[in-house]
């Protein structure tokens, strides 16, 4: 019963009872091979081991956060282009900014539908990295309003 | 102990009363210079008429003439530069004018002509204004100012020269002159201090207003971000799951099915207790009456056991160490000291590491190895307590940060981003609730790793040495009011409390202040319920024995400090509660604003007297008299067949103030005298 594993995702984030409902939904919806990590570092550490498709990131975590680790990751040329999802309770517009700022290529809130956050994960995988690149550029030209580009 | 937020309330608080000072400045020079220039500007063309046209009137004094038109001038300067929003200019003109101009032109006048009409006249505008100067600026500037124009007078009543015609009564009159002078010019500056006094108050009062609304709006805030942030997650899981199960159902395996199942359902759990824990702070806030009783504290420690949060990993895998002394017990509420003890218990698992042990310690502390009230920052300990530490070997507290843990949603920096769950209600909880039993609890922690910490709560010893023991004659009211345990509580043999058994005596109804329009209607007209009449008016309690009256009846907010007062005096009479509540009933509480700011000054001032004296405590009946400083104790006693004592604090135990013992006694010869 078990088909082909349409990619590996790497969820980073401190509640294990969330972590236990996503492996659970995103294996079984999205057909996903799931890895996971309860903090930063240990979430840095595997994104170096085993190379994700996707990382799903938590911002309030203990040790390094989400921001941090984001940062991390796209600060390291083996890490730099996969592509990140930010999956968090904090529910500010300038939080969506400075996750966009520091090179995420989604960002959901909490409670996000496990649909929600699939089609959010297929798009982010979508993006190549020369789009990456020029949104990053587009963000840096105009500030908080390409906040809105996100779609 | 000041700890920075309290520094940024204060910096908050004194900020508000300087700009509120500052407003007050401009409102007086609004007044003051318009109502200076127009006077001076009148004056200045009295003069010009009189000195131009009408020269047989009276010589010119060219000194004043020129004086008052320039200070006119100035006054006009002033009230321009206050319309264009220059303060500090407006205010040094004020203070150029009638500081230093006036001053000038009075010693001006008096050397070179003595005292005259004119003279006198430019005095007393000249005194008028240093005062005004003086609202510019403090209560001291006005003293100043007074004192500075006492002088002036003095000087300038000494060294004039004596009229024609009055030579030979000039002293006498210079005497008269200077008493009438100074007593004028005391008389407006009280005034103006007065109102300055009554403005300070005012203003910090307000300051304290505004820094308290702040501060519940921040604390709102708090926990909107708190509960929004503690929802979100819980919310998402369970639909999550919800979602899987619905859509993903035929790919699951009848396992994975039954395992999100539980843990949806698990979830939901989870929202309700922190649910649960929100409406918990809401009742909490809206009553905090407890009905004291001896609890055993290994009997609460084990239930709290039993109640730890299995989530949470319970005791398995830990060594807790119990050190308990015999039958140690406290004054409580069964239920909430348990709670406070599975509290501190499940914190102490949450922020240690798995393995590490668990220590819980009680002893009991006397009343004398306790830090004065006045001193300690808190768990001010004035009376026999007993002391449990909770202490945990985990990462610690940072010692700046311990003491706001206990406040509403309060949780460290670090642990908002950590996986320990936890809604910040927990300590806040175990705080309000000791504090309801008339204990207190703090943190003991360096905030150095692996050293962890320790909570100790104190709660008052209920020993059965220390509980009150006077002889109580049994009657048979007595006994229908439960007293099985041979201890006797006023507040359930009060209820049977009939007017009729003061029919014929004298009474008396106390009242702490005010409100001597009802207590005269009482003695007129007599209490519409209950026919009760008084027979004296005494608001003063130390007068009670000199009333000579049979009964005291005590008003229910008024009845805790009028029965320590009562007791300390060694009131030759018995004294009655208001059981029915039907008098306070009638006449409301005292709890209006203005009362309460009232109270707050009382309290202050009684509390420097108590440290002047280098006491220990004081009495006190608290939240009613609006300082909320002082927890709510019990003591309760019945005396004699028919005659009952309640002392129902709403503050402090009365045996903080006096020693036990002899509060025993006394009560003690007054169970006699009613016995008799």
């Amino acid at each position: 019963m078990e088909s082909q594993t349409s990619a590996t995702l790497l969820l980073v984030d401190d509640n294990t009872d969330l972590l236990n409902m996503l492996t659970l939904a995103l294996k079984t919806l999205g057909n996903y091979a799931i890895e996971r990590a309860t903090d930063g570092v240990s979430g840095l550490e595997q994104a170096v081991n085993i190379r994700p498709d996707c990382i799903i990131i938590d911002i309030l975590m203990p040790g390094l956060d989400g921001y941090q680790l984001v940062r991390a990751l796209r600060g390291d040329p083996e890490t730099a282009d996969i592509p990140l999802v930010i999956l968090t309770a904090v529910a500010q517009d300038k939080g969506q900014f400075s996750g966009f700022a520091a090179g995420v290529d989604q960002y959901l809130t909490k409670p996000a539908s496990p649909h929600s956050l699939i089609a959010a994960i297929q798009q982010a995988m979508a993006l190549n990295q020369e789009e990456r690149e020029r949104r990053l550029r587009a963000l840096a030209e105009s500030g908080m309003e390409s906040t809105g580009e996100a779609e | 102990m000041t700890t920075p937020l309290a520094d940024q309330r204060s910096q908050r608080r004194d900020t508000i009363s300087h700009e509120y000072d500052l407003r007050r400045r401009i409102r007086t020079l609004r007044i003051l210079l318009p109502l200076t220039a127009s006077i001076l500007t009148l004056g200045g063309v009295v003069y010009t008429v009189s000195i131009f046209f009408l020269p047989q009137l009276m010589a010119p004094d060219w000194i004043s003439y020129v004086a008052m038109i320039s200070f006119a001038g100035l006054s006009w300067l002033g009230a321009l530069a206050l319309w264009r929003g220059w303060v500090g200019l407006a205010t040094g003109l004020m203070v150029t004018i009638g500081g230093l101009g006036f001053p000038a032109l009075v010693v001006a006048r008096g050397v070179t002509r003595g005292l005259d009409p004119i003279g006198l006249v430019e005095f007393m505008i000249f005194g008028l204004t240093l005062v005004f100067v003086g609202m510019l600026g403090s209560r001291w500037t006005i003293i100043g100012a007074t004192l500075a124009l006492n002088a002036l007078t003095a000087g300038l009543i000494a060294l004039s020269p004596p009229r024609l015609g009055l030579e030979a009564s000039w002293a006498e009159l210079q005497f008269i002159l200077l008493a009438v002078a100074l007593l004028f010019e005391w008389l407006f500056a009280s005034f103006i201090l007065a109102q300055w006094g009554t403005y300070q108050h005012t203003i910090e009062d307000l300051g304290t207003a505004v820094e308290q609304a702040q501060q519940l709006e921040e604390l709102k805030d708090q926990f909107i971000t708190h509960v929004n942030h503690e929802l979100r997650t819980p919310i998402m899981t369970l639909d999550g799951y919800v979602e899987v199960l619905h859509a993903g159902r035929a790919r699951m395996s009848e396992q994975e099915q039954e395992q999100a199942l539980a843990q949806a359902s698990r979830t939901g759990k989870v929202l309700v207790t922190l649910l649960e824990s929100i409406l918990e702070v809401r009742r909490i806030d809206e009553t905090a009456v407890f009905d004291p009783q001896i609890v055993d504290v290994a009997e609460a420690l084990e239930m709290a056991q039993t109640l730890l949060d299995p989530r949470a990993g319970g005791l398995v895998g830990r060594d807790l160490h119990v050190d308990l002394p015999r039958d140690v017990a406290v004054w409580g509420e069964p239920v909430r000291v348990q709670q406070i003890l599975t509290n501190l218990l499940s914190n102490a698992i949450k922020y240690s590491p798995e393995t590490s042990p668990l220590v819980v310690q009680a002893r009991q502390i006397a009343a004398s190895s306790a830090p004065s009230r006045f001193g300690a920052a808190r768990a001010p300990v004035s009376r026999p307590q007993v002391e449990i530490r909770v202490r945990d070997f985990g990462r610690g507290i940072p010692p700046d940060q311990a003491p706001l843990l206990f406040h509403r949603f309060a949780r460290l920096p670090r642990d908002l981003g950590s996986n320990i769950p936890g809604n910040g209600l927990g300590l806040y909880l175990c705080r309000v609730f000791a504090e309801a039993m008339g204990g207190s609890i703090h943190i003991e922690s360096s905030g150095v790793p692996d050293e962890g910490s320790v909570f100790v709560l104190r709660l008052p010893d209920a020993r059965p040495d220390l509980r009150p023991s006077i002889e109580r004659a049994s009657g048979s009211r007595a006994e229908e009011d439960g007293a099985a345990d041979g201890r006797l509580y006023v507040g359930q043999a009060a209820r049977h409390f009939m007017a009729s058994d003061l029919q014929g005596r004298r009474v008396d109804v106390a009242d702490y202040r005010g409100r001597r329009v009802f207590l005269a209607f009482l003695r007129f007209a007599g209490c519409p319920f209950c026919g009760l009449r008084t027979h004296a008016l005494t608001l003063r309690y130390p007068t009670f024995q000199a009333a000579g009256l049979d009964v005291l009846v005590v008003i229910e907010s008024a009845r805790s400090h009028a029965l320590e007062q009562a007791v300390l005096c060694d009131a030759p009479f018995p004294i009655i509660a208001d059981p029915t509540g039907a008098l306070y009933r009638l006449y409301g509480t005292t709890t209006s604003q203005r009362g309460l700011q009232v109270a707050l000054r009382h309290r202050k001032a009684e509390f420097a007297e108590a440290q002047r004296q280098g006491l220990e405590g004081l009495v006190n009946d608290g939240p009613a008299h609006g300082d909320g400083v002082l927890d709510r104790l019990p003591a309760e006693f019945l005396i004699g067949p028919d005659q009952r004592i309640e002392i129902a604090h709403y503050g402090k135990d009365i045996g903080d103030f006096l020693p036990l013992e002899t509060l025993e006694r006394r009560l003690q010869a007054l169970a006699d005298a009613a016995a008799r």
